[in-house]
């Protein structure tokens, strides 16, 4: 069978919504918009993480020097964080400390991670009806895994 | 019949060799604290390191994030919870690295992508919090998850080894909600030189298939491609490079919802992250370039091999700490 005859059966009962060009379809506006928010979001994480995260490792201005966190880096996170600051961690600590190179390379990564957020905010506006409530959904699950650690205490806010 | 005795020769060679190694090693031994005066050597391995897993994982489709993961946990003294933090934004930027691209040649869609994140994102920060309440709130709960972590390891060995991939499976026949939401697209497939279209079926039953791997994915820090794949491609029908693309949009939702849970918990340190997602990106660059010239068989057997292994090894460490054997 040839390549050209194991793809025929994909162009029969296809639906009745047609790709208006014709030889490249393009895109739906909210998968483009996405795209391209997401991509701008993923430059811009990604150089304030390893340019910061460099510095952090030239031991520039660090919060927790890399010498502490090696040396004591073998047990849990909330062990690890009591015996350092005295607590364990339950939120976003590195927000308030952003003079120091590694709290600024956690702001790096904390850009990658909103990044679909974010461009999920921007496809919405571009979605029909039915989408626009699935964004929503979506939107408002990671909602949740952001404010989870600000909001529910005992479930791991405060401090 | 040669080759196959000769494929699981070299699995159990590998295995007993990097369980002796392990075994008689350093690393093996119960994590202690390091040197502080030597921190300096910290990145430069984990760089290198993470190098050779970029190198390694683009020629043989593996993610860098499940191979970082449990190598990482058996191999090297940190925490299994700083091992899952940096294996989730390991994972995350590979997959917001590559996602933009396949969205703008059409490849992944988000008629596909959204309907199914509306269950495996919430898998995913299920799976992280679990995680974590499970390492923090029991005296032995990282190995717990060590060894869970291994058992997770040998399902996604024989999901690898037994899992047929179809380049353009047939779907006779939508599924109802499938066929309400349209669930489908068409891409220009240079190779064909024409539009190739596509549409999804059993919408339910792969749904299904997301809750698992997006809760894997959250509770263990690993990128679900290997998970994700197979459910798009053999029972939702999409064609392979769809299914792949798709599971990268899906990865880059998932991963960036349970970062959050690991950022809060403060359980993400530049020290890891940043020379492991410079090796990887870096050696992803080099491996991509070099992957026609390597013989994809062999690769395959070698990350099959150090998948195996790292369950293995993985399995042992957590029931030593448990003080099972």
């Amino acid at each position: 069978m040839t390549a050209q005859e194991k793809v025929q059966h994909l162009d029969d009962g296809y639906f009745d919504w047609e790709p208006e060009s014709g030889e490249a379809p393009q895109p739906e506006p909210m998968n483009l918009i996405f795209a391209k928010v997401m991509e701008i979001l993923t430059y811009v994480g990604m150089i304030v993480m390893v340019v910061f995260g460099a510095a952090y490792l030239f031991g520039i201005k660090p919060f927790i020097h890399p010498s502490v966190v090696v040396s004591n880096w073998h047990l849990e996170a909330d062990k690890f964080w009591t015996l350092i600051k005295g607590h364990p961690i339950r939120g976003y600590y590195f927000f308030k400390h952003l003079n120091t190179m590694d709290c600024l390379s956690l702001l790096g990564i904390s850009t990658l991670a909103i990044a679909p957020f974010v461009s999920m905010l921007f496809s919405f506006f571009k979605a029909d009806k039915t989408y626009k409530i699935f964004f929503l959904i979506v939107m408002a699950i990671f909602m949740f895994a952001i404010l989870k650690p600000i909001l529910l205490t005992n479930l791991g806010g405060g401090h | 019949m040669r080759k196959k005795w000769l494929k699981w020769g070299v699995f159990v060679f590998l295995t007993i060799c990097m369980f002796l190694l392990w075994h008689y090693s350093a690393w093996g031994a119960e994590a202690t604290p390091a040197h502080t005066s030597a921190w300096y050597k910290w990145p430069l391995i984990l760089f290198c390191f993470a190098f050779i897993i970029g190198i390694i994982a683009p020629m043989t489709g593996v993610g860098g994030g499940v191979l970082f993961v449990p190598v990482s946990t058996a191999l090297f003294p940190f925490n299994v919870d700083f091992v899952r933090g940096a294996g989730l934004v390991l994972a995350l930027t590979s997959a917001l690295s590559s996602a933009p691209t396949y969205i703008k040649k059409n490849l992944a869609n988000f008629r596909i992508t959204i309907p199914i994140l509306m269950i495996s994102s919430l898998s995913s920060i299920i799976g992280g919090i679990l995680g974590l309440w499970i390492s923090n709130a029991f005296p032995q709960g990282k190995y717990y998850i060590t060894t869970a972590l291994g058992l997770v390891l040998f399902l996604i060995f024989v999901v690898m080894v037994t899992s047929k991939k179809v380049e353009f499976p047939e779907v006779k026949e939508m599924d109802s909600i499938s066929k309400k939401l349209r669930l489908g697209g068409a891409w220009f497939e240079p190779s064909l030189n024409k539009v190739v279209r596509y549409k999804a079926t059993r919408f339910l039953w792969g749904l299904l298939g997301f809750v698992g791997a997006g809760f894997i994915a959250g509770m263990f820090g690993l990128g679900a491609g290997w998970a994700n794949v197979p459910v798009l491609n053999l029972v939702m029908g999409l064609p392979l490079k769809v299914a792949i693309a798709t599971s990268m949009v899906i990865i880059a939702v998932n991963d960036a919802a349970a970062a959050w849970i690991y950022l809060a918990k403060g359980a993400v340190l530049p020290i890891i992250v940043v020379p492991s997602v410079l090796g990887v990106t870096i050696g992803a660059r080099i491996g991509a370039r070099i992957a026609h010239k390597a013989k994809p068989t062999f690769l395959k057997y070698l990350v099959l091999g150090i998948l195996l292994l790292a369950a293995v090894m993985d399995v042992v460490k957590g029931l030593k700490g448990l003080g099972i054997i």
